[in-house]
């Protein structure tokens, strides 16, 4: 079971905690949540806002699309939980996904190292290869780069996702960029 | 080397150029039924733990109500047979008739003696036993009588040399950890009729127990009284069957010590006066002084021996002075004489099993205060050919 975020941080700058619009779509599923038919509608209306952008993120956290669509799904299950109780959906989500993403990793820990042996040979790095190359950084090291130059988030709000400290995040990404541009200089 | 820069951007590049490929659309439907099978997942989980918890918490709650059961049989059989069971904090001999008190018990009195002895007497109702013609009746489990004409001693403990057909063996078995009374055991040979009295000649300083013929009146109401005494260092406590006494008599009911384990021994003497007797003391230095209630009186003095026990009237003169050791007579119910009219009577009493009507005779009054624990109590030589009588 993956581990579910416990705190929620609130990152004003970011547009991940604008309110949720109202209700207004009528077609709303029925689910055995029991959650309000307002809070339902909340909940749907963010999560098909925000579904394919988390997929994406997920993809790159885990390198496999198929693998982040379901880390995803889990992670909307785990919000649905909480709904009621969640301030900042979406910095919830995104950590719930960055946690699952490292559960995934450290189950298929033999399939990282299978794919650490794929390194491809020099030459001209094409955006595939360092993708390749970024699948052997550490999970963290990924993370913080993924939230950083996809995501575009700013160190606090990287560090609520990896539940570290904004000067953790800096180090991170300054670690994982030298390990690129070692590949790349290759 | 390759430009900072660059490698931020070509990485941009890249992961957005991976997150563009992917196409997917929300699937709420897939979503609601994860939802489902989660909520269905995680009640029977919790109904998983709810059971395990229960049969937990009623496995637990067996064993603890079979573990307090077990202890509460303990406590309720030691509450039953508080006399037998052992304590630490008592020790030394002590004397007397020992009983069960199966009735409730009355608060007689609570006092503390100079020497920081704490005293507190319980009654319990009285008993009036069938009315001896030829003797008393002893307290139960107290006292044993041969049959008529076998001095057989039934004491474990040897018989002195020297000790005639009417001599006994008091064998004082040591005092239980609680300070329960010793079972005394008292072969005696049938012998005629005996009302024994101690005659106190008044001022004479001299006492003499006189052994008086004609069959006296029975005092066979006895009482179970229970004391507890207690110190810094040790508790006891102990039972009696307490006879009534006639007035003017004074009756050395039971005695003991305790806390000679502790390092501070103690010794305490139970006496039932008459209605005369206005205030009962030990006699000696740093002597315990009491008024008997219901004329019952226990005195405790520091010490591994009590000394005699002294009776005053109400204008301090002494009636009588026994020896702070209970008699072995006094198992049984009180027999008294036809007092002296001149002197006052501090009964002994016949033991049971004995005929009235037999000689007079002569006993000394001044037996050992108190003997070692575990020590026979032979009696004196002088009580040979007493028929029975004992001091």
């Amino acid at each position: 079971m993956d581990e579910a975020p416990t705190a929620v941080a609130s990152h004003p700058g970011t547009p991940d905690n604008a309110p949720h619009p109202d209700a207004s779509t009528a077609e709303v599923p029925s689910s055995p949540g029991a959650l309000p038919t307002a809070r339902r509608v909340e909940f749907i209306e963010f999560y098909e806002k925000n579904f394919a952008s988390l997929v994406r993120l997920g993809t790159l956290l885990t390198g496999s699309p198929e693998v982040a669509l379901d880390l995803v799904q889990d992670s909307f299950v785990r919000l649905h939980r909480r709904w009621p109780s969640v301030d900042a959906p979406l910095p919830y989500v995104r950590r719930s996904l960055v946690n699952a993403a490292t559960s995934y990793h450290r189950r298929a820990a033999l399939a990282r190292r299978h794919l650490s042996t794929m390194r491809p040979e020099v030459g001209e790095l094409e955006p595939d290869e360092l993708f390749d190359a970024l699948a052997n950084l550490t999970q963290r090291q990924r993370a913080a780069l993924v939230l950083r130059f996809y995501d575009d988030l700013d160190d606090r709000a990287i560090a609520a996702a990896l539940r570290c400290r904004p000067a953790t995040v800096r180090s991170l990404i300054h670690r994982g960029l030298g390990e690129l541009r070692k590949v790349i200089d290759q | 080397m390759s430009d900072p820069d660059n490698t931020e951007d070509r990485l941009r590049l890249s992961l957005h150029s991976h997150a563009d490929a992917v196409q997917v659309e929300p699937d709420s439907s897939g979503l609601f039924d994860r939802t489902a099978r989660d909520s269905v997942h995680r009640r029977r989980r919790l109904g998983a733990l709810s059971v395990i918890a229960v049969v937990l918490v009623g496995a637990a709650g067996v064993l603890g109500g079979q573990a307090l059961a077990s202890s509460g049989t303990k406590q309720t059989t030691a509450s039953l047979a508080p006399e037998s069971a052992a304590a630490p904090s008592t020790g030394g001999p002590s004397s007397g008739a020992a009983i069960a008190p199966s009735a409730p018990l009355n608060h007689l009195f609570t006092r503390t003696t100079g020497d920081g002895i704490t005293i507190r007497a319980y009654v319990g109702q009285a008993e009036t036993a069938p009315t001896c013609e030829n003797g008393c009746t002893p307290a139960p489990g107290t006292t044993s009588t041969t049959g008529a004409g076998q001095p057989t001693p039934t004491s474990s403990l040897p018989v002195p040399k020297g000790a005639g057909a009417s001599s006994g063996t008091i064998s004082p078995a040591a005092s239980t950890g609680t300070g329960s009374l010793p079972v005394m055991t008292v072969p005696l040979t049938p012998v005629s009729p005996v009302s024994t009295t101690t005659t106190v000649g008044a001022g004479a300083g001299t006492t003499s127990t006189t052994a008086g013929s004609g069959g006296g009146a029975t005092t066979c109401t006895s009482a179970p009284v229970t004391i507890e005494l207690s110190t810094d260092a040790a508790v006891t406590t102990a039972t009696a069957a307490v006879e009534t006494p006639v007035a003017g008599q004074l009756v050395v009911e039971a005695s003991g010590v305790f806390g000679t384990a502790e390092g501070n021994p103690a010794s305490w003497v139970l006496v039932a006066t008459g209605s005369d007797v206005a205030s009962v003391r030990l006699g000696g230095a740093g002597s315990d002084t009491m008024t008997p209630v219901d004329g019952l009186a226990v005195l405790a003095v520091t010490g591994s021996s009590a000394p005699s026990v002294v009776a005053l009237d109400p204008n301090g003169v002494v009636l009588a002075s026994v020896p702070a050791t209970v008699s072995s007579a006094t198992l049984g119910c009180a027999v008294t004489g036809s007092p002296p009219p001149s002197s006052t009577t501090v009964p002994s009493t016949v033991p049971p099993g004995s005929n009235p009507g037999g000689p007079v005779t002569t006993i000394p009054i001044d037996p050992p205060v108190n003997s070692p624990p575990g020590t026979a109590l032979p009696l004196a030589d002088d009580a040979v050919g007493a028929t029975g009588a004992r001091g």
